[in-house]
């Protein structure tokens, strides 16, 4: 939950709770939806760590394909977009894709002193970015405006 | 993605491995699709399997392929995977047996994640921006003015 002044978001809402209190919460978060007249069929959570922990101290093994509320049945599934994100959130997938990416600071030091290139004595530079300033560039500090008498 | 990345393997523009990995990524892709659907006839756009299950869409034939994922390698150990796909197939597969002996002609599978909780969320966040730290109290009334803000809407764009 959040203290104080701190900005609230859904995700510091839901690190406050524990795989215990998920899996004390979703059999009675289930029943209130019962008792709107819904049909809960299906669970569907993501693959974090803390949604299959919280499965395993609600109604058994990783596996288990249902579990029962009151002696209705109740499905679990996988958010599959969450899925997909499993090999993207790999510390080793995620290393070997850094390795793979372009960044700037793998370009030369030479090449990049003050954000500009280096340009070497005696020889025409091309990656020379030096800043021109135009003659009419005035900046507004500098600008004079005729007072209206 | 897969049509130009073929293209370029046969040309000799790409190495020829990426043929491979352009192919594995159409049927992560058709995986995908076939839990994504919200229509209920085929679409124009040749993704047959972006549709609601239903007895003449062959959704559990392509759901039970995706249990060959176990014979798959990949570099990072213990990679729950496979495993979530397995568990989320087979819980598609039986729900779906369910459903269709009660008498239901199709499952908006498409529905049944979590993108419309987590719009949800979103909306009634924005309600409450105004707020550094609500109370309980005041989620039940931001979640009906979200509904009915939602269900007032006639905009087909929005996908909550």
């Amino acid at each position: 939950m959040a203290h104080g002044n701190m900005r609230w978001t859904s995700s510091s809402l839901i690190d406050s709770l524990t795989s215990s209190d998920y899996a004390g919460l979703l059999p009675e978060l289930i029943r209130r939806f019962r008792a709107t007249g819904l049909c809960v069929r299906l669970l569907i959570t993501d693959g974090l760590s803390k949604n299959l922990l919280a499965r395993c101290f609600s109604w058994g093994r990783r596996g288990t394909l249902w579990f029962f509320v009151d002696g209705i049945r109740v499905y679990h599934a996988t958010d599959v977009p969450h899925i997909l994100k499993y090999p993207k959130r790999s510390p080793k997938v995620q290393s070997e894709a850094r390795r793979l990416i372009y960044r700037p600071n793998s370009i030369p030091h030479s090449l990049r002193t003050n954000g500009y290139a280096r340009r070497s004595e005696g020889q025409p530079d091309a990656l020379a970015l030096q800043p021109q300033r135009a003659p009419e560039d005035v900046s507004h500090s500098q600008r004079s405006f005729p007072i209206a008498a | 993605m897969t049509g130009g990345v073929t293209t370029y393997a046969s040309l000799v523009r790409l190495p020829q491995e990426t043929a491979a990995t352009a192919l594995w990524v159409k049927r992560i892709c058709t995986f995908f699709e076939s839990f994504n659907g919200v229509a209920l006839r085929e679409l124009k756009d040749g993704v047959s399997f972006k549709v609601d299950v239903t007895e003449s869409i062959d959704h559990e034939e392509l759901w039970l392929e995706i249990e060959e994922m176990r014979q798959w390698t990949f570099n990072a150990p213990n990679l729950p995977f496979a495993n979530s796909w397995n568990q989320t197939t087979s819980a598609s597969l039986h729900l779906w047996a369910d459903l269709n002996s009660e008498g239901h002609t199709y499952f908006p599978v498409g529905h049944a994640n979590q993108d419309g909780l987590e719009n949800l969320s979103i909306l009634m966040r924005i309600l409450l921006s105004h707020l550094h730290n609500p109370s309980a109290a005041e989620h039940p009334w931001t979640f009906i003015t979200a509904l009915v803000n939602a269900l007032s809407s006639t905009g087909k764009k929005k996908n909550c």
